[in-house]
């Protein structure tokens, strides 16, 4: 900011203090301006015009200029009137701003307003022509008042743009330069005696200048399908007892109705307890042992549940007696430390992302976190569902794609390349988006056993047990395309849903016996997907969405000739529960206010 | 060692539609979904030796369904898997298991007009000759007087829990499944069927009443049995809905399925 004109003592005298406003109507005189001079000689002393230009750019020079007071002029429409407010110019332009200190400071582009003005006939005191500069909101701390006096030309002002946005936010909302109070706002007036011979004077006449931040952002978005989730777990048998230990005998009811040389003697332990590895650092909350017995081999399988370094935790191995010898294998392994840093890795990786804000790319991970949690409480919503199946075994390939294919888009902030008004030159907002993604995409190969104990149904044998699978898939899929482009009147909302559409099929085991089985499973099962789309200048894109469980339901009959049909029916979740997830997908809520 | 036993199945894998499944023409299973539903059934008892037929009827237009307003469409979206095989005992019933002897699938739309029907044969070996094979033809206009007697016997037998009388119309029934799994003997099925009846509550059961107006004979089995129904489609024997002795853990009514033929000249109920 130059200051080769006149400063004030910004901090001891505040602009209110002065008064910059219109004088009473006087004459001057010699001694200067004012009511007590009324007996002096009457010499004219009057605006002429008021000229405010932005000459940053030579190609693309805007600039305003009056001769009159905007309330005189009869060709400003309703719109322009309340553009202008109290003043009678407006220049609106863009500039550089300051910001996370990636930028070098002396590539910055500035805004250079040129003011100029005159009053005539000379002023016989030399007070006028008064030309003032005046910070109003959003101005540097070191900015001060200027005042020019008489003949004392105004240096061009050198004008940066201020961003106010947080640092902080998801997707783009860190990004969105739109509906932020952030404009620098100087105003500007000349003013004069307000003397004029033979006509009405024009004694002040005042122009604003608004400086928004030169933002040019274009986002290339393109995420492959990155999350993929197999578990499985082998067992024959499983107990529903849930105490901590238990020991069943399972070699008569489970081997009811097969041949006698293939029965399958199986003795299950549980036993659960609280620990620690000092070694790995991994504190479990559950401990579970499983031991069975099939032919002449010995299974122990072992399950740990807990934290690590302050993630989830969970480990498997299974050990395998035979002949005695002892085999160990690992079953499984998770550890979501490590999974949440490789799935940020492999966003990060590639160019799948490219997020550009005049020319520079912007690191925008930070902003996919919503990404990641989905995928965590779905995946969290899983483990619920394992636990909650009745199994004789096990087996689940989870697939997510979420917000997955293209998203480009341009947005930001430029100068017309007309005049509005001779009074009024404005700044335009503009967005423009090609959207082919697919917003959610869920699907879950799964498998797994469950066995009910049909009772009283054969009197030779009072216990049947009926061990069936399901096996199927239940999918979700949202797509989203569209292009979008900003005009005055346009907004997307697009709404969004899907309806999971599940092919799980029940099958038992061929049995002697010669009953009848039926499986039913319901169409529609899984996870449910609602959300919407909306870009809208008031905030940033966003997408917000819900999901949710539509129970899985199996009905098995059983039916032999001449006695009472049986039913089992299995559902989860049994009651309602709380959505798995729900927030936006990306963007951030809308801030109070807004809606 | 003892090898695993072999069970011929029927599977059939429906979705979104109303189906029926005969082997040899005799009706087996009979579904209705708005999801997907499975059926598998041993099929022993209805195959002869030489070569069988299997047959699905999507919407078939000679069963009655009181229960469902508008009649039978095609939805879209609708498939019927239907798949004969040879399973041993004890494996999971899916769509690959055992030695296949037959698979017709069909996709069909709202396009398609019922009934839609798509059938296939296969060789198969009859363990026993059933009584089935052996009976006489039957004609539900013709007979229809006999048929009402000996239909509203059994419905009178079943009304009054009479389980003695009941085994005696189901003996050559009885002795062909058992013949056909033997892994419940023929005095161990009666048993079951003594027990499954006895524990029912007189008092709160509660059997639909016999109305030869209402009766629908089927003549299914190529002309050899009848396939009593009632005029809502479900078997004309049977008991009214929530009267069974454990209602909650199994929900309905107790049906008395049956396919009744002549054996001896005289009527008896032969599956």
């Amino acid at each position: 900011m130059t200051k080769q004109s006149e400063q004030f003592d910004w901090m001891t005298k505040s602009a209110a203090t002065y008064d910059f406003s219109p004088q009473p109507t006087a004459f001057c005189t010699v001694q200067g301006c004012g009511p007590a001079a009324k007996e002096s000689v009457y010499q004219p002393c009057d605006v002429d015009f008021l000229e405010i230009g932005n000459r940053a750019d030579e190609k693309a020079s805007a600039k305003v200029r009056c001769t009159q007071p905007a309330g005189w002029d009869g060709t400003l429409n309703a719109e322009q009137k309340k553009l202008l407010g109290s003043d009678d110019l407006l220049l609106q332009t863009v500039a550089d701003f300051h910001r996370d200190g990636s930028y070098d400071p002396s590539k910055m582009t500035e805004a250079l307003i040129i003011l100029s003005g005159t009053t005539s006939p000379d002023c016989p005191t030399s007070a006028h022509r008064r030309l003032t500069w005046l910070p109003v909101s959003n101005a540097p701390d070191d900015a001060v008042p200027q005042i020019w006096v008489g003949n004392m030309s105004a240096p061009a002002q050198k004008m940066l743009a201020q961003s106010t946005r947080a640092q902080v936010g998801g997707f783009l909302e860190r990004f969105w330069p739109f509906g932020m109070s952030d404009t620098v706002v100087y105003r500007t007036e000349i003013s004069s005696c307000g003397v004029r011979d033979g006509a009405t004077p024009k004694r002040e006449l005042s122009g604003r200048v608004e400086v928004l931040p030169d933002v040019k952002y274009k986002l290339s978005l393109k995420i492959p399908s990155f999350y993929t989730m197999k578990r499985e777990r082998e067992g024959e048998y499983d107990l529903k007892t849930g105490t901590q230990t238990t020991s069943v005998e399972r070699s008569t009811s489970s081997n009811f109705g097969r041949d006698a040389t293939s029965q399958t003697s199986s003795t299950e332990e549980r036993k659960g307890k609280k620990g620690e590895d000092e070694i790995s650092g991994f504190s479990f909350d559950t401990e579970e042992t499983s031991v069975r017995e099939s032919g002449g081999d010995t299974y122990r399988t072992s399950s740990r549940e807990g934290t690590k370094k302050g993630e989830a935790y969970l480990s498997e191995t299974e050990s395998v007696m035979t002949h005695g010898w002892v085999l160990d294998k690992e079953l499984s392994y998770t550890d979501s430390t490590d999974k949440d840093a490789a799935l940020k890795e492999e966003i990060k990786s590639g160019t799948n992302i490219t997020l550009t804000r005049n020319g520079q790319e912007i690191d925008i991970v930070k902003s996919i976190e919503n990404i990641i949690k989905i995928v965590k409480d779905i995946q969290k919503a899983w483990d619920n569902f394992e636990k909650a199946v009745p199994k004789v075994g096990w087996q689940a390939s989870l697939e997510i794609e979420i917000f997955t294919g293209t998203f480009t888009g341009e947005w930001g902030i430029r100068p017309k390349k007309a005049a509005t008004h001779a009074r009024i030159w404005e700044t335009e907002r503009y967005f423009k988006f090609d959207i082919a993604i697919k917003v959610f995409y869920l699907k879950v190969d799964i498998g797994f056993g469950f066995e009910f104990i049909v009772e009283n149904w054969f009197s030779s044998h009072p216990l049947l047990e009926i061990i069936a699978k399901i096996t199927g898939a239940v999918s979700v899929d949202v797509s989203l395309s569209a292009a979008v482009e900003w005009n005055r009147k346009d907004t997307l909302e697009s709404k969004l849903s899907a309806k999971p559409l599940a092919s799980l099929v029940g099958v038992a085991r061929a049995s002697a016996i010669g009953y009848t089985f039926n499986a039913s499973c319901s169409i529609e099962a899984g996870i449910e997907f609602s959300g919407a789309f909306k870009v809208d200048f008031d905030y940033s894109p966003t997408c917000d969405a819900k999901l949710e469980w539509v129970p899985i339901t199996v009905t098995v009959d059983l039916e032999y000739p001449g006695l009472e049909p049986r039913q089992h029916i299995w559902k989860w979740p049994k009651t309602e529960l709380e959505p798995i997830w729900e927030g936006p997908i990306f963007g951030e809520p809308a801030p109070n206010g807004r809606s | 060692m003892k090898l695993a036993e072999t069970i011929p199945y029927a599977q059939l894998l429906l979705r979104l539609a109303r189906v029926e499944l005969r082997i040899n023409d005799i009706p087996i299973a009979l579904k209705d979904t708005d999801g997907i539903t499975n059926i598998m059934t041993p099929i022993r008892e209805f195959l002869v030796s030489g070569r069988n037929s299997a047959r699905f009827t999507v919407a078939p237009d000679d069963i009655p369904q009181a229960y469902k307003e508008g009649g039978d469409v095609i939805q879209e979206g609708s498939a019927v898997r239907m798949r004969i095989a040879q399973v041993e005992d004890g494996e999971f019933l899916d769509f690959v298991v055992g030695e296949e002897l037959l698979d017709i699938a069909v996709r069909l739309s709202s396009q398609d007009v019922p009934p839609i029907t798509r059938s296939g044969t296969f060789e198969a070996k009859a363990v026993h000759r059933w009584a089935w094979t052996m009976a006489q033809k039957i004609d539900p206009v013709r007979d229809r007087k006999t048929i009402n007697a000996f239909v509203g016997k059994v419905s009178e037998m079943f009304a009054t829990l009479d389980a003695a009388g009941l085994i005696e119309a189901m003996q050559p029934s009885i002795a062909d499944r058992a013949k056909a799994y033997p892994m419940i003997d023929e005095h161990h099925r009666k048993l079951d069927i003594r027990n499954a009846l006895g524990r029912q509550d007189p008092k709160t059961w509660k059997p639909m009443p016999f109305d030869p107006d209402r009766a629908l004979y089927r003549s299914v089995a190529e002309g050899r049995l009848i396939q009593p129904l009632d005029l809502d489609g479900l078997p004309l024997v049977r008991t009214e809905t929530d009267t069974l002795a454990d209602p909650a853990a199994s929900p309905g009514y107790y049906p008395f399925p049956m396919m009744i033929g002549y054996k001896g000249g005289e009527l008896a109920i032969l599956l």
